[in-house]
């Protein structure tokens, strides 16, 4: 019987370095997300599809024989055809170069408004949620007045100061924006901060913004970017509502909702002139939603490594 | 809880006061005055100020202004002459809190309804049907969306009347075209939320103490996932019943919606603030509501000021 | 224990008021639903006609708003002294009048044993109250310049002298006398207008501000009455058979729809739900060769383009006006921007409006400018403009077209952008804002060019003319021509209605011909879809739109 001895043991002291180590092949969040995101098929398309639209958003007006705002008495209101791919609007402007004309509105729009906002209402909504008391007073009472002040006000103003044009539109989106992630954000973050993991963080006297960057924020990077997904089409239809009560960008500049109001008015008559940009938009919204679906799944710490 | 709502109460009116407060402003800020037409002329325009208190200095009118509202006078429309802007509103509202009503139980209902079957049988076809049709409502503009049915169902089936607010026939297309957006927002949330709950620690414990399937669907997850759903309500509940520009527009509806836009554009001041009071003061009820709903639902929130 | 009390509380609530909400389709508040028949035409042997408006009637009150909307609706409810039918001046409440020979009294005799429907008596005194009320400051009125031609009607509205001033008097129950600032061929006409028609003092003290606000607080002696009003969704006038002239009045009922799309307005109009309706353009082609009967009417709204003439703007130069004039396509603008329904203009009076005996456009045509861009001559005078701006091309002349948010504005300015690059090589910059700034940027001439119009209160070439007097108030434009100012005024007291057109020609004439002080480019023409039974409808472009007194539904 081997005896146990002190000498067989040694003191190599603390190693902090590998104190938290993982002994599996390390997957990095992002790339983990990545990998899961190409096996996702659906997901995987509607991505490429939206980078399809973007380069056609940037190259088609550049290749085109036709200008966006060049008018044609003879070519109004022409249908599809080889030599107008998308037909001619009833000024007889070229569609195909006018789509991707309004593309390049729309997503800009879109996108910038979107991740502002998720930025920013993520980021007060964190702190209002997570603090909670005062500070989630004041700021949810910001949120109240902001969400009380008509957005119509706001961009006429703006507007007035600024004037007209995409840089205008999304500031205005901006100002009350961020208020619809900053309220859903809270109310996940009030959820999480009641929960085990975060008590022992606590307790293990981990600091705040460890806990919210480490702890809270990948359990909600899902839910942010669902909900990010949603908010693209939201700031895309903004655009069309202002396009639609007349407030939207500077003639004879267009965007997918200026085009789908002046379709509309032809729907009777010419049905193409208002399915072009409806399908534009509505397929936009389709890859969007579906690609945040998908990174969705792809985001969440809990369907992490698994396949 | 009596104290935590009175004091929610108590915030409201501070926040309805600020907010009136800045819009007063605002609105003064627009381009033009209410009573600008290419007619006009200064010396009717002077008149037409002075009998609307506008000739006042700013602050004066402010505070008249204040205490009108305090007495619940909202004061005259300056441009539907001889009709209060109290009046208006209780003339348009009921018209689209009616309209608003039946789109919210068409869309929670259907929306709850496709979220969690879309969960419950997640990455099988009928999942990615149920997405494709929530997706579908929130990838057309309401104008299009609008449009759409009232030409199809109107127009050339001619199954549905295609404008007015007079029989129950009347109310279906224009709700369903307020309710697809939220249909659609409400069952994808409720799918995202369901899909959280069916992994939970809860679920796996329900199970493990023996629950049939049909109790841990119900009692459990669906009660659990609901809360989102919740959150967004508020607002959601808020903008749909005090109306919408474009559907009301297009069916030849006497709701609310288009005073929204049309005071904005004439600079109506009364009927502007008028209207962002009663919004302001909707939407801060509905979210205090839902607040409330909130604690009771999740049991793990617990409301601050609570007591015993 | 307590919060499972309030979750049912609460959800009790909110399910009962779905519940509620749900079971009662259609019940608005306390108002039933009215007729259930809204299809126009022929329901149980009423006769009624049912058209569309985009946009409620704002106010009822005859002498408190300016909308054509309002005042169409007016000429139904109450009889005024004349009634005017297409332009046809007749007697109204008035049997006879007659006018003195300097043209500045008028004095009107009304008929015997009128009536207002509450039964009381039609009495000169409500006319001479309802001028008073028009003018008076403290209503407040703004449509009161149509009155500053009654005498002191400008002092009693600045508040400088009393009401009782104004040349308005009642001689005795039954006789008006007026008395004017200056000869007017046309107040005749214009006394028709609902804003010259009576009031009842005893109402307005009763009611104060909401006077006419709803159908029992004001009294009508017109042909019609109004019964019922829904604000924001109809207005209904039934027959009035106390009227003096009941027998000629054939419907029993108008109903106004308030429907903002004019698309949907069609689409009702297919499925009987109404009997007139308003065709948005580019809809026309399609309907004016089908099964359906359709009618264009002019709206007597003249549009062209403002040029800011005032020192230092691109504009004061005349060359460059004039190339504006030659380097324009009216037929192609009119064309594109409204499918050619309207007309494209080359001058600024509405040819339609009346001259002594004629109409204005037969009395004196007139074509300053071009139909189709004249390249050879806006070349000419755009190369003088170049000089004289001190620039080295046309491309150095940047312009700024201020427009506003409707789709029709767009559209416009879109063109006239596209179309001033291209036959002039000038730059175009479009400036798009709300309606209320862009009329307020034009009373302080912020502005370069901007496409606007008027519509005339009267059917005389004066009424457009006006406008562009040196000092005049609503001269935007900064044109200011000494010789134009003496012709109006001249005009204003010649009393012989030949003399007097040939000096408002003239005027005309120098203002295009000479200065090109603005850019005429179309007259707009409405076109409605009418129901094939109404006889007797028509559409004028002063004082009314719709008139339905006399129209009758053909079995």
């Amino acid at each position: 019987m081997a005896e146990i001895t002190k000498e067989r043991f040694k003191v190599i002291g603390k190693n902090t370095k590998s104190m938290e180590s993982i002994s599996r092949p390390n997957i990095g969040y992002w790339q983990d997300a990545w990998r899961r995101i190409r096996k996702n098929k659906i997901a995987f398309f509607s991505l490429c599809l939206i980078i399809l639209y973007i380069l056609l958003a940037i190259f088609a007006p550049m290749f085109s024989q036709y200008d966006f705002a060049t008018q044609s008495v003879e070519k109004m209101s022409q249908p599809p055809s080889s030599e107008h791919w998308f037909g001619t609007d009833s000024l007889g402007r070229d569609l195909w170069v006018r789509s991707w004309m309004g593309a390049r509105v729309s997503l800009t729009i879109g996108f910038a408004a979107s991740i502002i906002n998720a930025f920013v209402g993520s980021i007060m909504g964190g702190i209002s949620g997570f603090y909670g008391g005062k500070v989630d007073m004041l700021i949810q009472r910001i949120v109240d007045v902001l969400y009380g002040i008509p957005s119509m006000i706001v961009t006429i103003l703006l507007m007035v100061v600024i004037g007209n044009g995409v840089h205008c539109l999304i500031i205005a989106m901006c100002i009350v924006g961020w208020i619809g992630s900053c309220r859903f954000v809270r109310g996940e973050v009030l959820k999480l901060r009641e929960s085990d993991f975060v008590a022992a963080a606590r307790i293990l006297g981990v600091p705040d913004i460890v806990i919210i960057v480490k702890h809270i924020l990948p359990n909600i990077m899902g839910l942010i970017i669902t909900n990010l997904t949603m908010a693209i089409p939201g700031a895309i239809f903004q655009e069309a509502f202002l396009s639609y009560i007349g407030l939207g960008i500077k003639p004879p500049g267009c965007s997918w909702g200026v085009l789908a109001k002046e379709g509309i008015a032809q729907l009777r008559i010419h049905p193409y002139q208002v399915v072009i940009p409806a399908a534009l938009i509505c397929t936009t919204m389709l890859a969007l939603n579906l690609l945040g679906d998908g990174l969705r799944d792809a985001f969440d710490p809990k369907l992490r490594g698994t396949e | 809880m009596a104290k935590y709502i009175l004091k929610r109460v108590l915030l409201a009116v501070v926040t309805l006061f600020v907010l009136t407060s800045i819009v007063f402003v605002l609105v003064r800020l627009l381009p033009g005055d209410p009573f600008s037409n290419p007619k006009m002329t200064p010396e009717i325009k002077a008149n037409l100020e002075a009998y609307y208190g506008l000739d006042k200095p700013l602050p004066v009118q402010y505070v008249t202004y204040m205490k009108n509202v305090f007495h619940g006078d909202l004061g005259y429309s300056m441009k539907y002459e001889g009709r209060t802007v109290n009046r208006i509103i209780a003339e348009s509202f009921p018209y689209s809190a009616d309209l608003g009503i039946r789109a919210l139980c068409f869309a929670f209902f259907f929306g709850i309804i496709l979220g969690i079957i879309a969960a419950l049988n997640r990455g099988k076809k009928l999942d990615f049907v149920c997405i494709l049709i929530a997706i579908i409502g929130t990838s057309i503009p309401d104008f299009i969306m609008g449009s759409l049915l009232q030409y199809f169902f109107g127009i050339k089936w001619q199954l549905l009347p295609v404008a007015q607010y007079t029989s129950f026939k009347h109310t279906i297309l224009p709700s369903i075209a307020v309710g697809f957006y939220t249909l659609a927002s409400v069952s994808r949330l409720m799918r995202s939320s369901m899909l959280e709950v069916v992994t939970s620690d809860y679920t796996k414990t329900a199970r493990a103490k023996g629950l049939s399937e049909f109790r841990v669907t119900f009692k459990h997850q669906i009660r659990n996932a609901i809360t989102p759903i919740i959150t967004i309500m508020g607002p959601t509940v808020a903008s749909v019943l005090t109306g919408t520009f474009v559907i009301e527009a297009l069916f030849a509806i006497p709701g609310m919606g288009k005073h929204y836009v049309d005071s904005i554009n004439m600079s109506d001041y009364t009927l502007v603030l008028g209207m962002t009071i009663f919004y302001g003061a909707f939407l801060v009820i509905a979210i205090l509501i839902v607040d409330i709903l909130y604690g009771i639902v999740d049991p793990r929130i617990r409301l601050s000021g609570k007591k015993g | 224990m307590k919060k499972k009390v309030l979750a049912a509380i609460l959800a009790m609530a909110m399910t009962a008021a779905l519940a509620t909400g749900c079971s009662t389709p259609g019940s608005k508040g306390n108002s039933d639903s009215g007729s259930s028949d809204e299809g126009g035409s022929e329901s149980g042997g009423k006769k009624r006609i049912t058209y569309t408006l985009r946009e409620d009637v704002p106010s009822m009150d005859p002498q408190n708003s300016n909308s054509i909307s309002a005042s169409s609706a007016n000429i139904h409810v109450l009889a005024c002294l004349t009634r005017n039918v297409e332009g046809e001046v007749k007697g109204d409440a008035a049997e006879k009048w007659e006018v003195s020979d300097d043209g500045l009294v008028y004095t009107f005799h009304l008929r015997d044993g009128l009536k207002w429907n509450d039964g009381e008596d039609v009495t000169a005194e409500d006319y001479v109250y309802g001028m008073q009320r028009l003018m008076d400051p403290e209503v407040a009125s703004d449509y009161a310049f149509i009155g500053y031609i009654l005498k002191n009607g400008a002092a009693v509205n600045t508040g400088d002298v009393a009401v009782e001033e104004l040349g308005v008097k009642a001689l005795d129950d039954k006789t008006v006398e007026i008395t004017l600032e200056h000869p007017a061929v046309y107040f005749e006409a214009m006394v028709s207008m609902c804003s010259f028609g009576p009031a009842r003092k005893d109402l307005v003290e009763k009611y104060g501000a909401e006077y006419a606000a709803d159908p029992e607080k004001a009294a009508y002696n017109g042909p019609f009455v109004m019964s019922e009003w829904k604000h924001g969704d109809e207005l209904i006038m039934t027959k009035n058979p106390d009227y003096w002239d009941a027998d000629s009045i054939k419907l029993d009922e108008i109903c106004i729809k308030t429907v903002a799309e004019a698309k949907t307005g069609v689409a009702m109009f297919e499925q009987d739900e109404v009997d007139i309706t308003i065709v948005p353009s580019e809809m026309v082609t399609q309907y004016v060769d089908s099964e359906f009967n359709t009618e264009a009417y002019f709206t007597g709204a003249d549009d062209y383009i403002m040029l800011n003439q005032t020192e230092g703007k691109p504009f004061a130069n005349k060359n460059l006006r004039f190339a504006m004039n030659y380097g324009l396509n009216r037929k192609e603008y009119n064309t594109l921007v409204n499918y050619d329904t309207y007309v494209a203009a080359q001058r600024l009076v509405l040819p339609d409006v009346t001259s002594a005996d004629t109409t204005y456009g037969e009395a004196y045509p007139f074509e300053p400018f071009p139909l189709e861009n004249d390249d050879a001559k806006a070349k000419e005078y755009l190369d003088k403009a170049v000089s004289e701006l001190g620039v080295s091309s046309p491309a150095d002349i940047e312009i700024t077209l201020l427009t506003t948010d409707t789709e029709g504005a767009k559209k416009q300015a879109e063109v006239l952008k596209e179309q001033y690059e291209k036959n002039l090589g000038i730059k175009v910059e479009i400036d798009q804002v709300t309606y209320k700034e862009r009329l307020e940027r034009e009373q302080v001439l912020d502005y370069d060019m901007v496409v606007t119009g008027w519509v005339p209160d009267y059917s005389d070439a004066y009424s457009y003319l006006e406008l562009w007097i040196s000092d005049g108030q609503y001269n935007h434009s900064g044109y200011n021509n000494p010789k134009y100012d003496e012709l109006l005024e001249a005009s204003t007291t010649e009393t012989d209605a030949k003399a007097r057109q040939d000096l408002l020609f003239e005027a005309e004439r120098i203002f295009l011909e000479e200065d090109a002080a603005l850019v005429p480019l179309q007259l707009r023409q409405d076109t409605y879809l009418v129901n094939p039974k109404i006889e007797n409808f028509n559409v004028y472009f002063v004082g009314y739109d719709f008139n339905l007194v006399y129209a009758d539904l053909a079995e």
